[in-house]
């Protein structure tokens, strides 16, 4: 009796705050301290309106908004369509190497952003790989494909980055749509076309929604790949704050151009937030997934193999063309095969150039990305248990928002809040847990929803409680979702260059500060080698994290 | 429980900060971040045993955040010495007021021709040209000028860097400017811009997209080749001099202003003049020594050698550079 | 009454599993698939809906052969373990899909909804979400759903389990009584003896795949052809033994000793099982065929549960009434059949499985 009274208070108490605590206030001053620093500098300075009203009406401003909005938006539309296909036989298929795929999903996702480059001008280059192909296929017709530096080239590189994600974020949510819903509408008399449109995209939506959300963010924030692609035809608002920041040394407009993106970004978050505000994500369980055989379904298996080569011809392919060169001589494709390029990386040439010796540079890396995943998805679970009752609203909305914060302006405000008065890492820490919490809370929180409040109320009123109920109740149920939100929190951390470039003032050497710093003293072999270990070791670490989540499905 | 899981962290967050404050603070020099370890550790090393200084680097991505860094510390500068300011930034650094003047006693060896600075807020200690190399085996026809780079024949074959976010970009655009005049130097861009293949925002992803084999042209320093010789062994790329001269970039060295150790930051600054340092250079950063009595190792007979600089006076420069950049910026989005 | 609504002739294979059913289910009769989980019960009822499809055979159902026809066009009405209930819909919402799709008149379509929330007594859930309702409430609403169309034909698979004791036995005689009130053809898939014995008509006995025996509750239940059926409804006791015939009836050997006369019965001379229930071994005045030391005394509150250990070395399961006073363990007791209740199951039958 005692039990039920204590726990209906405790309801009692989180219902009157909307489930919004002590954390929750603390993590929102964390984050946007820093941002709110940057905006007062923006808007607070003298003359800043004027300024202001300058910058909204010039012709520029306008342009780069356009242009950012439609690369954006079209790099959304294409990476989900084209994870669509795949993303149905994640969720409803089980075939060989389906785990060893979904680990290497997030690969593209934390690459240093030359690596992609070169790997996107190695195969899909004037003289790259794909033209070669081509005009191997077609001799004496000149079919070309001309269109990687321009427009097309930029939606291209950020579907490449992006579209992997979508189909292992979308998979992992068909998984969870019970596949006897569908059975259900067949056999109330639904075709299957009539099935897709009432049924299973309405459940995907809320995901899909979110995602393109999620790339039309990330896309619209991007950086190199749109400054070495559009040949600076075409700029983001990413780099105008970058030019106004580095080298124009114009602080107050490069805040003020911060901000407005900040507030256009909060903008777009705040309309997803309303117009998916009814769709919630429903609860599911795993369900066992046939598995996917030639001879049962052969035009699906089919199907599927054709589109399986064809998304690895083009967004594996290039990665590993770069990784090819690595085990040749001087990284040339021409040049005898050597692992050359990979005792190099142990001698005094990758400490001279990187600063620190190889074994120190990987320890570093996984260290702090273990350490970042680990701190972010402990606070992003605490606060989405505490908002477990609830449904996705403002609140969520508010530590959504980091997703629409540059690094760049966060890593400013965080300097000009701070002045550095804390250690490095403190600082570096702080802004990867900033840069991972978006995704990793929408991720726990959505598995938080889903897990019920049954379940926990059972458990406690047996007389679990504290760690024992996580251990017992909690963490079997969490396992999968804790799997990704680990894994995506550590992509996050292991795939940021800025922050540490920015924060780290030379004494935290990632590795993808070393591959910059190789290439930047011309070892190009070098880094490619060093890429090809950051993605081996990658795939390890995910495997393993995945390895985990996956034990209650088999 | 949480609450309690909150000031633990805040507690850490607390105890660590405040182990921050160190006793004695030892000479501070801040550079960029690709500043050679080599030379880094030189230095260290030198201090160390012949002055019983401890020095210590910090590094910056950016001459941007450095600078940055520098007028904020302003009231109580934490730095000595800022290693790795180029020619093109002395106006910027003295109008924030960040740099104290000083004169090196082997000031007499530099090249006179590099001495950008006669007050020497900054001194030279290494420069290097910013010129076009090539690929030998992939380029029939080598450009002997800039006026040749406008033929259809290079038509995607070149890649430039911005002179918006890289120093060598924007020694390129000086370049043009030198050559072709206020008046010139946008027609030339109109002209040129058809045959670049594109614009990347820094030196390596263009000098990654030129080793992979996309272009045979771009923009680069005059001993890039020397590193293609010394680890490659292949005389397969070369520096293109055109016009017969080059755009030097001139990398300074300088003691910031109110430093904490303004003795050792001048013995700093002398210490890299000295023959023993000046030495490392070439091999180490690719960049040519400034002192005039120095031979260069035999790597850099492939490296470039200009008979005239295109250099702008500095004052030029900082006069004029936003406006240029405006100009050069709207001719390349027509 | 069609006696041949349903016809079903299939063959469906897996690796390590082969499914093979012949039976018809006539218009109107609530029709039980029974058997242990993996017994393949669910994939015939799959069968069936198309949800899946046979290597051979055919369905029939009123005449037209359905075999080729797509789930969506069968017009049979599907009722799922877990519901399946759209949870993007309401509850009005999920009843009324079935009647959307096939393109209804919205007027129609209302009227129809509105009756089976009548019928089911949820109106005051209409307009509700289905996260909302409890398991009872979400049963009614997937059941009004899949009878919302009108099916010539409804499955259930199993559609009671997720519930409580309770709230199963009401729903299943609601069930029932719908089902006798309305008359559509039903086929309900369980894995529970006393639910299939109840509820049905008729019902199939199912084993590795494989129909065991097809019959009315109570012939499955006192005439099982196959030792697996007896054991399966039911506790069954199963004697093997020796059959002769005689004049007069048969004669049944235990052992050398113990003899056994069935007047006027008539059976194949031979070796078999004789299946007795529990509650027909009775504590016996007269002769008895069996004296045994009871071993296992169990309390059941309408009686008592007791095995006995008899002289022959046999262990006979056996219930009786409260009246039984002088029941302790260790005590000698002699036992009969009820006459007429021993079964004979051929052994050679065992050999099939």
């Amino acid at each position: 009796m005692k039990r039920f009274s204590s726990l209906a208070r405790k309801k009692e108490r989180g219902e009157k705050r909307g489930g919004r605590s002590v954390l929750y206030y603390v993590l929102l001053c964390l984050f946007y301290l820093p941002v709110l620093s940057v905006l007062s500098r923006a808007f607070l300075g003298r003359n800043a309106w004027t300024a202001l009203l300058g910058l909204l009406s010039s012709e520029q401003t306008l342009k780069v908004l356009t242009f950012t909005t439609k690369q954006a938006l079209l790099s959304a539309l294409f990476s989900l369509l084209l994870a669509l296909p795949g993303a149905y036989f994640f969720g409803r298929y089980d075939f060989p190497g389906k785990r060893l795929l979904r680990s290497m999903m997030i690969i593209p996702f934390m690459l240093p952003g030359i690596l992609v480059v070169l790997g996107m001008v190695v195969f899909y280059g004037r003289n790259g790989f794909f033209n070669q192909l081509l005009a191997y296929l077609f001799p004496g017709r000149t079919v070309t494909f001309t269109e990687l530096y321009g427009f097309k080239g930029i939606v291209l590189a950020h579907v490449f980055y992006n579209f992997s994600f979508c189909l292992r974020m979308l998979g992992e949510r068909w998984e969870r749509l019970n596949p006897r819903l569908e059975e259900a509408s067949l056999m109330l008399g639904a075709s299957k076309f009539e099935t897709w449109f009432r049924i299973i995209l309405p459940l995907l939506l809320p995901t899909v929604g979110y995602l393109f959300t999620l790339v039309f963010l990330y896309s619209f924030l991007g950086f190199t790949v749109v400054l070495v692609l559009g040949g600076y035809l075409y700029q983001t608002f990413e780099v105008l704050i970058y030019i106004e920041y580095n080298h124009k040394l114009n602080f107050d407009r490069a805040s003020m151009l911060a901000g407005l993106q900040l507030l256009f970004l909060a903008g777009v978050l705040a309309v997803q937030n309303w117009t998916g505000r009814n769709a919630r994500r429903y609860s599911g369980e795993l369900s066992y997934l046939p598995p996917l055989s030639l001879k049962r379904h052969r035009c699906r298996a089919l199907f599927f193999l054709v589109y399986l080569v064809a998304t690895l011809l083009f967004f594996v392919l290039p990665l590993l063309l770069v990784s090819i060169r690595s085990f040749q001589q001087r990284g040339q494709a021409a040049g005898a095969w050597t692992l050359e390029n990979y005792r190099l990386l142990f001698r005094e040439e990758f400490r001279f150039a990187v600063g620190q010796r190889l074994v120190s540079v990987v320890v570093t890396s996984f260290l702090l990305a273990v350490v970042v995943a680990l701190i972010t998805v402990l606070l992003a679970d605490l606060v989405a248990k505490q908002r477990r009752r609830y449904r996705w609203d403002r609140s969520d909305l508010w530590l959504q928002l980091p997703t629409g914060v540059s690094f760049l302006t966060f890593a400013f405000g965080l300097i000009n809040l701070t002045g550095r008065a804390l250690p490095t890492w403190v600082l570096l820490i702080w802004a990867q847990v900033f840069l991972a919490f978006p995704l990793v809370y929408s991720i726990l929180r959505t598995a938080r929803r889903e897990l019920g409040e049954e379940l926990l109320e059972a458990a406690q009123l047996l007389g679990a409680t504290g760690r024992e109920l996580f251990w017992t109740a909690e963490f079997p149920l969490l396992k999968r979702a804790l799997g990704s939100a680990l894994a995506y929190g550590a992509a996050l951390s292991l795939g940021d260059l800025s922050a540490v470039l920015v924060l780290g003032q030379g004494k935290l050497v990632t590795l993808s500060v070393a591959v910059y710093r190789l290439i930047g003293h011309y070892h190009f072999p070098l880094a490619t080698a060093l890429g090809t270990v950051f993605i081996l070791l990658s795939l390890i670490l995910f495997s393993l994290v995945d390895a985990g989540k996956l034990e209650d499905h088999v | 429980m949480k609450k309690k899981l909150f000031l633990v962290i805040l507690g850490i967050a607390l105890t660590l900060s405040g182990c921050l404050g160190r006793p004695e603070k030892p000479l501070t020099v801040y550079t960029y971040s690709s500043f050679p370890t080599a030379l880094v550790e030189q230095i260290v090393s030198h201090f160390e045993q012949e002055h019983q200084l401890k020095v210590e680097f910090r590094s910056f991505s950016d001459t941007g955040p450095l600078l940055n860094q520098l007028v904020q510390e302003k009231e109580q500068p934490q730095a000595d010495v800022v290693i790795g300011l180029d020619n093109n930034y002395l106006p910027k650094a003295v109008s924030l007021d960040v740099l104290e003047p000083y004169k090196p006693k082997a000031a007499e060896a530099i090249k006179p021709e590099l001495v950008f600075d006669p007050d020497f807020y900054l001194t030279p200690f290494d420069y290097g040209y910013i010129v076009f190399n090539y690929d030998s085996q992939r380029l029939e026809r080598v450009p002997t000028s800039h006026q040749d780079l406008l033929d259809p024949y290079y038509r995607g074959k070149i890649v430039v860097e911005n002179p918006l976010t890289s120093s060598p970009g924007q020694a390129f655009l000086l370049t043009t400017i030198a050559l072709f005049g206020e008046e010139g130097y946008l027609d030339y861009w109109r002209e040129l811009k058809k045959n670049l293949l594109t614009i990347t925002p820094g030196w390596d992803e263009a000098y990654g997209i030129f080793t992979s084999g996309e272009v045979p042209l771009v923009l680069s320093y005059g001993a890039s080749p020397v590193y293609h010789l010394l680890y490659e062994e292949t005389e397969r790329y070369q520096a293109l001099v055109l016009d017969g001269g080059a755009y030097a970039q001139i990398e300074g060295a300088g003691i910031v202003k109110h430093a904490p150790h303004p003795e050792g930051a001048r013995l700093l600054i002398d210490y890299i003049l000295s023959p023993d340092f000046q030495r490392l250079i070439p091999e180490t950063q690719f960049m040519y020594p400034v002192r005039a009595d120095l031979e260069l190792p035999a790597s850099f007979r492939i490296a470039a050698q200009a008979d005239r600089l295109f250099n702008l006076p500095p004052e030029d420069v900082a006069a004029n550079l936003e406006r240029w950049l405006a100009a050069w910026e709207q001719v390349i989005n027509e | 009454m069609n006696k041949d609504y349903l016809q079903i002739e299939v063959e469906k294979n897996y690796p390590g599993f082969q499914l093979v059913a012949e039976f018809t289910v006539s218009e109107g009769e609530f029709f039980s698939l029974v058997g242990p989980s993996g017994c393949g019960k669910t994939t015939l009822l799959r069968l069936i809906s198309g949800l899946e499809q046979p290597d051979r055979g055919r369905i029939i159902l009123d005449g037209w052969d359905v075999t080729a026809v797509s789930p969506a066009d069968r017009k049979i009405g599907l009722v799922f373990q877990d519901y399946a209930l759209f949870p993007h819909l309401t509850v009005a919402g999920n009843i009324e899909y079935g009647l959307k799709v096939r393109r209804l008149p919205v007027e129609q379509r209302r009227a129809r909804v509105e009756e089976l929330l009548a019928l089911f007594e949820i109106e005051g859930l209409k307009n509700r979400n289905i996260q909302e309702l409890s398991g009872g409430e979400r049963q009614r609403v997937a059941l009004a759903r899949a009878l919302a169309p009108q099916p010539c034909l409804l499955l259930m698979d199993e559609p009671f389990a997720a519930l409580d004791y309770g709230i199963r036995r009401r729903l299943r005689r609601e069930l029932r009584e719908l089902q006798e009130r309305l008359g559509f053809t039903t086929i309900f898939v369980t894995h529970q003896q006393e639910e299939a014995l109840s509820l049905s008509a008729r019902l199939a006995v199912m084993k590795n795949g494989r129909i065991m025996q097809i019959g009315t509750a109570a012939e499955v239940y006192c005439n099982p052809v196959h030792s697996f059926v007896a054991e399966f409804l039911g506790d069954a006791n199963l004697i093997p033994c020796e059959v002769q015939s005689t004049d007069a009836g048969i004669t049944i050997t235990f052992d050398e000793a113990t003899v056994f006369t069935m007047p006027g019965s008539k059976q194949k001379p031979g070796s078999y099982l004789l299946m007795i229930r529990p509650e027909d071994v009775m504590i016996t005045d007269h002769t008895p065929l069996f004296t045994g030391e009871l071993v296992t005394l169990e309390y059941l509150g309408h009686g008592y549960y007791l095995e006995v250990k008899t002289t022959n070395g046999l262990l006979l399961k056996m219930v009786t009434g409260k009246e039984e006073q002088e029941l302790v363990k260790g005590r000698w007791l002699p036992l009969t059949f009820r006459s007429g209740a021993p079964k004979l199951i051929p052994i050679k039958a065992q050999v099939s499985t």
